[in-house]
């Protein structure tokens, strides 16, 4: 392929995707837009639709409206010449074989299988490979699933819940890993509903809520979706600074005064150029994180009470 | 960037099917049941009754010991085969390119392989305590044995596409120690009621034997014989194709 059509060709190209399981809207118009060599998160609470819009990816799972392209294909053919690789969430493996002989016998169908060494040493399987499937823990099994993603060399990755049932050091070896294979330029889209992941290891995050994207753009920018600062001081009373303009609302506690800004710098300016400026210290300003912007997109709890 | 090429479907058909052989023959307990069943019942039945009608007997036990050790072999193979995509790896080898039909075909194939070591080995013994069988009589009897176990295959498959777990192994039993005994595989059908007789000759396994009696002494080649081997195979074939594209789990919900 030229770089002229690589660049047009996006990795991921959704249009107005809709899929309901009885009366479940698992997709609810899903348009998406992920270019080569991103790395991107898929953030959402369970049932949000996360995995059947990965298995729509990979063809486990069809549409009944609208369109799924990967790399300029349909999933069909994107996993039958290779070019799409997936870590299924709790995909069933083959608990009576040993592992070398179940990852030879998926290998033996990929259209250009990597080596199965180098494969086993990117998913830190080595010592496992004459271990049998069934005998492995929780955490081993992960990396065997990212094992079976990495089989077909695949262009574009993606990985459904990859951190699930690991523990800290596990996640954090398991990411070290996944770095070494971003690396070399693929796509990758992972699923997960853990926030600090999406933000620390994903350069742009897509949040999705009951079948809906909500929210699409870096870990920051989707924290800035709610728009909001909060001005945390001292030496003031909630009343007071609930006053000032930018402001939308003050709370008290022991710490001192919690604001939530609309506009952060016009309540900083006329508190310090106000009547109260002697009075005011510990003056801090922040952006909420990412987890604070989550909870907010995707709250529904007042619509469905 | 990698061109959009791939194995064509029937070289990944082959590459699946030659996985899922490799995988059964290396599990011991299922060779050894299905080998040494067989066996040792030819050598009994052989030992009782294999000296009756001058010698013919024991080529007929020979046949019908080894078209019920392929039975065995065939039924619990394809049982196997489908239970382990059941649980959900099918959705893995889909990933990795293969088609459900591909799928099908494959573990066809792979359960063609492993009944071919039980048919030799009751074969073999045959030849050694006393079956008179020129080289192409021996071969031709065991390739229409062989041939003709393809419903037997059909029945393991569809058995596992149906039933779950344990379920799937009684299943399997229980077709295959109805397809012996109404087939006539243990005991001459001739000796049952006339409307187990019926019912036997109703069976693919009764013509099994029949035709390998056929390669095995000669005589009229029965067409009814393969008419009942070949519906049962293509109604059993059109089950499995409707069966998978339902059962094949790749819906979830």
């Amino acid at each position: 392929m030229t770089t002229a059509t690589a660049v047009q060709t996006t990795a991921v190209h959704l249009r107005g995707l809709t899929r309901s399981y009885g009366p479940v809207r698992a997709l609810d118009g899903i348009d998406l837009e992920i270019r080569p060599g991103e790395i991107v998160a898929l953030l959402g609470p369970n049932g949000a639709g996360k995995s059947t819009l990965m298995e729509m990816l990979v063809g486990l799972a069809t549409p009944e409206q609208g369109s799924v392209q990967v790399l300029g294909t349909d999933p069909v053919t994107a996993t039958r010449t290779g070019l799409i690789g997936a870590m299924l969430q709790g995909g069933a493996l083959l608990p009576d074989q040993k592992l070398r002989a179940m990852l030879g016998m998926l290998r033996s169908l990929h259209a250009h299988p990597a080596p199965l060494a180098e494969v086993a040493e990117q998913a830190g399987i080595t010592d496992l490979l004459d271990r049998k499937v069934g005998g492995l823990s929780g955490g081993q099994t992960q990396r065997v699933r990212f094992a079976i993603a990495l089989l077909g060399d695949p262009q574009v990755l993606l990985l459904d819940e990859p951190t699930v049932g690991m523990d800290i050091a596990a996640r954090r070896a398991f990411w070290g890993r996944m770095r070494d294979v971003a690396a070399s330029g693929r796509t990758l889209l992972f699923a997960t509903h853990l926030l600090e992941e999406a933000e620390r290891e994903a350069g742009r995050v897509i949040v999705m809520d009951r079948g809906r994207i909500v929210a699409d753009g870096t870990g920051a920018e989707v924290a800035s979706v709610v728009g909001h600062r909060v001005l945390s001081l001292r030496g003031l009373r909630a009343e007071q600074v609930a006053q000032l303009p930018g402001v939308q609302r003050a709370t008290a506690d022991e710490d001192g005064v919690r604001a939530v800004c609309t506009d952060s710098d016009a309540a900083l300016a006329a508190l310090f150029t106000g009547p109260h400026a002697g009075q005011v210290h510990d003056v801090l300003v922040a952006a909420p994180g990412l987890e604070e912007a989550f909870l907010r997109i995707t709250d529904h709890e007042s619509e469905t009470l | 960037m990698t061109p959009l090429t791939a194995p064509s479907p029937a070289i990944r058909t082959v590459r699946y099917a030659a996985s899922s052989t490799a995988m059964t023959v290396r599990n011991v307990a299922f060779m050894v049941f299905t080998i040494a069943l067989p066996v040792g019942m030819y050598l009994l039945f052989s030992m009782m009754f294999g000296s009756e009608a001058e010698g013919a007997a024991r080529g007929l036990i020979m046949i019908n010991m080894a078209a019920y050790g392929g039975l065995g072999a065939a039924v619990t193979a394809g049982t196997q085969i489908q239970e382990d995509q059941r649980s959900g790896f099918l959705r893995q080898l889909v990933v990795a390119g293969l088609s459900p039909r591909s799928f099908l075909a494959g573990s066809v194939l792979a359960a063609s392989a492993v009944i071919v070591p039980a048919l030799l080995a009751v074969g073999l013994v045959g030849l050694a305590t006393g079956v008179q069988a020129s080289p192409s009589e021996f071969v031709a009897t065991l390739a229409v044995l062989w041939l003709g176990l393809l419903p037997t295959i059909l029945i393991g498959l569809l058995l596992g596409m149906l039933l779950r777990g344990a379920a799937s192994m009684a299943g399997g039993v229980v077709a295959m120690m109805g397809l012996a005994i109404l087939g006539g595989l243990w005991m001459p059908l001739e000796m049952f009621p006339n409307w187990m007789q019926t019912l036997g000759h109703a069976t693919p396994t009764y013509w099994i034997s029949d035709l390998g009696a056929w390669a095995l002494f000669g005589g009229d080649l029965s067409l009814v014989g393969l008419a009942v081997i070949g519906a049962w195979t293509l109604v059993l074939a059109l089950l499995c194709l409707a069966g998978m594209s339902r059962a094949v789990g790749l819906q979830r919900r």
